[in-house]
């Protein structure tokens, strides 16, 4: 368990904060959106790519692209 | 769909946020395609991963209790600075104004949060269609191929108006679901943009002119003619906006 939290931990705020408010809040892509004050599609990519950062991490694989 | 086009559309896929129409094109690819089904696969594992309740922190017990203490304590001094006030318990008047005053305020608050879910729906339904490559259920400039596309696919007959002189040439159409009800979608192009018109039965017989709001970074304008309520949806500026309802009004 540490090791997904440091995963979690690892990524940059508002990745994290799109992959908390999905996947530990439950908030619908509207929600999220009206939080973060962003448009759905930005909340979309953002949780795309925090989810992909998130697998590679775990399972150790080198990412294809950055998160920046 | 192919494999790059569903990768696209899966993790909307899986958390429930895609329309009917993509999700039953992504349920079919997915049965075809064990890559793809991989993919959702591991996308269903992270979330088993994230569900730990070790990494969620609740708050403690105490703190809850020294807020509802220190609501509670509030609402008494409320009620005590309110008690001493002298024409509340004399005039039946003013408790009555402020009655309806707060009937007011709470039917202005909750009329002001509908106008607020359904503009969130109308531009989330706006993104999508652009987003999901899902403009158009019938692509056609001619307004007689898609009125009658719609004929038995809703319960109402919505109008179709050809707006090419106007500027606004008519791209195709769609089913949408606003609010829970089912809404045409007209699609409209200008220049670069797309405009989104969506039309439901009005519930009220009385017209309502013309309303812009805007949200994230949307336009949109509501009115009904009595008849149907239509709402159009842009990244266009208000000003060309009004233009199109102008151009829809005088057709």
């Amino acid at each position: 368990m540490e090791a997904v939290r440091q995963a979690i931990a690892s990524l940059p705020a508002v990745f994290r904060e799109a992959l908390v408010l999905r996947e530990l809040e439950g908030c619908s892509y509207k929600e999220m959106a009206d939080i973060a004050g962003v448009p759905i599609g930005t909340v979309m990519s953002r949780l795309t790519r925090a989810r992909r950062h998130l697998q590679a991490v775990l399972s150790n694989q080198p990412q294809s692209g950055g998160l920046s | 769909m192919n494999c790059q086009q569903i990768q696209k559309l899966i993790h909307a896929h899986h958390d429930g946020e895609l329309d009917a129409a993509n999700t039953l094109q992504v349920d079919e690819h997915l049965a075809d395609c064990p890559s793809c089904f991989g993919a959702l696969r591991q996308l269903s594992a992270l979330r088993g991963a994230l569900q730990n309740s070790e990494l969620r922190f609740s708050a403690p017990d105490s703190l809850r209790r020294s807020i509802s203490t220190a609501v509670e304590q509030a609402a008494k001094a409320e009620r005590a600075s309110t008690s001493t006030r002298p024409w509340f318990h004399y005039s039946g008047w003013a408790a009555a104004a402020a009655v309806i005053a707060v009937s007011f305020v709470t039917f202005q608050l909750s009329s002001g949060r509908h106008e607020d879910r359904l503009l969130a729906d109308l531009t989330a339904s706006h993104v999508r269609s652009l987003m999901v490559d899902h403009l158009t259920d019938v692509a056609s400039t001619d307004q007689h191929t898609v009125k009658p596309w719609f004929d038995g696919k809703l319960d109402f007959a919505p109008p179709v108006k050809e707006l090419r002189e106007a500027g606004f040439p008519l791209l195709g159409g769609r089913m949408d679901f606003i609010e829970g009800h089912t809404a045409a979608a007209l699609v409209y192009g200008r220049q670069k943009h797309f405009l989104n018109l969506f039309i439901w039965p009005a519930t009220s017989p009385s017209p309502a002119d013309p309303r812009a709001s805007q949200r994230n970074g949307y336009n949109v304008i509501r009115w009904s003619d009595g008849k149907m309520a239509c709402s159009v949806v842009s990244d266009l500026n208000e000003t060309e906006l009004r233009e199109f309802v102008r151009g829809w009004s005088a057709k």
